[in-house]
């Protein structure tokens, strides 16, 4: 099986086995969960005195942020030891 | 002038200069008129440049005359992807809400190229923004579809479309192209051309539009490897305006490449199983003129990681900050494919911890592949696993998975794998299936370009694949 990601350059990426079987044992967030997210976040935004992004199609909007806290479950089973740094220097 | 200039590689026309059977003003007319005539049929022009590169061919003329050799890009025409800044003239990064923008600064690349005594003669057509947001359709353009020349009915690829495209159609000799994740090698592979996605760091990309500043690398999109090493020799090298710069120059040396005899070359015999049923004759045949170069083939596994998560994370990640204030302003709604508008609003909802975990895995990956490349040269695998799609098709629909499926993943995901790892790529034409154009992808560790080109050559030495014109648009 293949569990399909957001498009990158155009079509959707595939997960290699055994991500993809990982995956299928993997709830999808409901969509009240999503829009209780949304919501937060707008709040959030605005609480700062930022604005919030504008109101895209709802469904491509919806589609995005799913599929943001789809690859955000798949890299979450990631353990990484502390030790590891992100893949950028700061260099004084 | 024949035809025949307009398919003939670079070497070739800088010996047709200097041996002055026409001048470089003669070569630059008959490329810009071509392309002004025929651009806009491939949806591959963003912006003619005539005026300014005949004035330019004069005075590279001038310097021929007096026997003042640059190298093998004097007189060359070429074409820049619309994401490289010129100064003074619009640039659009492909996308409507810069359509007016117009830069002081000229791009380095463009630059560098300019000091060989190369005349730019247009801008090309590109992918709205690269591509960032994820797009669904073709037509994520300010230019339209960018189209095939192979089947116009087809995809051009992206998201360095008008680059794919120009170069296939002969409306340039060679083009610049970027790629984050893809695209270079994608229209490469579907138009039929030979494009090289340098190591992270080794080309410059001041004056580029930036979309990740840890994935962004500029490269040249060629008639074959050969142009490629001579064009990268002419854009590579430090460049302090680029915080991202690798601080080394790249000299192109086929003639110290190492024996194919000592070459191991990793493979996964799985890999062909996962291409389309109509390409697979095809990569079966490359595989096998590869194996007659005499390298040695080395059964191998890309590291299993997530790649397609990660890199969605990572771009989105940094392109939510590159364009933050498109998106909080608005202007992102004017983008031309909805679903992109909507993924970059979403890419404001990735969080500094899911963007910093998907670096420490990077940092993971990355050690993997030195691991790898401990026991391989080079890598080898089809560019894309099938042909360009038809440009009515939704891009993000099902992906065309092989039936029945292959027990391993092979090589599926060397794409995003090779942009996360920062490593060099170079795709060459090797065959066709349903009269549409197939690339066989070679990847290497950071900075073995001339490994990769050298075996690219030699590839195209035994076969003609590069050589093969698409029927023009009646």
């Amino acid at each position: 099986m293949t569990t399909a990601c957001r498009p990158w350059w155009g079509r959707h990426f595939s997960l290699p086995e055994p991500f993809s079987s990982l995956l299928s044992h993997m709830e999808k967030p409901t969509r009240r969960e999503l829009a209780v997210m949304v919501a937060g976040s707008l709040a959030t935004a605005m609480a700062i005195g930022q604005t919030p992004p504008p109101a895209a199609n709802p469904d491509w909007y919806q589609a995005a942020l799913e599929s943001n806290k789809e690859n955000s479950r798949i890299l979450g089973q990631f353990q990484v030891p502390m030790s590891v740094e992100p893949a950028f220097q700061f260099k004084a | 002038m024949t035809d025949d200039i307009f398919f003939a590689t670079i070497p070739e026309l800088n010996a047709r200069l200097k041996k002055r059977e026409f001048k470089t003003v003669e070569l630059v007319k008959a490329f810009a008129e071509r392309l002004e005539k025929l651009g806009p049929r491939y949806n591959a022009l963003a912006l003619p440049l005539t005026k300014s590169a005949i004035k330019r061919a004069k005075q590279v003329d001038d310097e021929l005359k007096r026997e003042r050799f640059r190298g093998s890009l004097q007189g060359i025409p070429f074409g820049a992807k619309d994401l490289l800044s010129l100064a003074g003239h619009p640039t659009t990064w492909g996308a409507k809400p810069y359509a007016t923008q117009v830069f002081d600064e000229t791009a380095t690349v463009l630059q560098k190229l300019d000091k060989t005594g190369s005349v730019l003669i247009g801008k090309l057509a590109m992918v709205e923004l690269a591509g960032g947001g994820g797009y669904r359709t073709a037509a994520a353009s300010l230019f339209g579809p960018g189209l095939n020349p192979w089947d116009p009915s087809c995809w051009s690829g992206g998201s360095s479309s008008g680059s794919g495209s120009a170069v296939a159609a002969g409306l340039v000799p060679f083009a610049l192209g970027s790629e984050t994740s893809g695209s270079i090698l994608t229209p490469a592979a579907y138009c039929g051309i030979t494009g090289l996605r340098p190591t992270y760091g080794l080309v410059s990309r001041h004056g580029a539009m930036a979309l990740s500043w840890t994935m962004d690398k500029i490269g040249p999109m060629c008639r074959s490897a050969e142009d490629c090493g001579l064009v990268l020799q002419a854009i590579a090298g430090s460049d302090s305006k680029d915080p991202g710069s690798a601080e080394k120059s790249f000299y192109y040396t086929p003639e110290y490449a190492r024996k194919f005899s000592d070459l191991k070359v990793g493979f996964a015999s799985s890999d062909i199983g996962w291409a389309d049923a109509a390409a697979r004759p095809a990569f079966e045949s490359a595989m096998q003129v590869m194996r007659e170069t005499g390298v040695q083939f080395v059964e191998v596994a890309l590291p299993d990681f997530p790649y397609g998560p990660l890199a969605d994370v990572i771009i989105g990640g940094e392109a939510g900050s590159i364009f933050e204030s498109l998106i909080r302003g608005g202007g992102v709604d004017q983008l031309a494919d909805a679903s992109q508008a909507a993924g970059l609003k979403a890419d404001l909802e990735i969080s500094a911890t899911e963007y910093l975990k998907a670096m420490r895995i990077r940092s993971m990956l990355k050690q993997q592949f030195r691991e790898l490349f401990a026991g391989v040269d080079v890598l080898l695998a089809p560019a894309r696993y099938d042909v360009a799609p038809k440009i009515t098709e939704p891009l993000d629909g099902p992906d065309l998975v092989a039936l029945p499926i292959p027990a391993t993943p092979g090589m599926r995901r060397l794409i995003p794998a090779g942009n996360l790892a920062g490593i060099p790529a170079l795709t060459v034409p090797c065959g066709f299936a349903n009269n549409l154009p197939l690339g066989l992808q070679l990847a290497g560790p950071a900075f073995s370009e001339n490994t990769l080109l050298a075996l690219g050559r030699e590839f195209q030495n035994r076969t003609d694949w590069h050589k093969r014109r698409p029927p023009l648009l009646s």
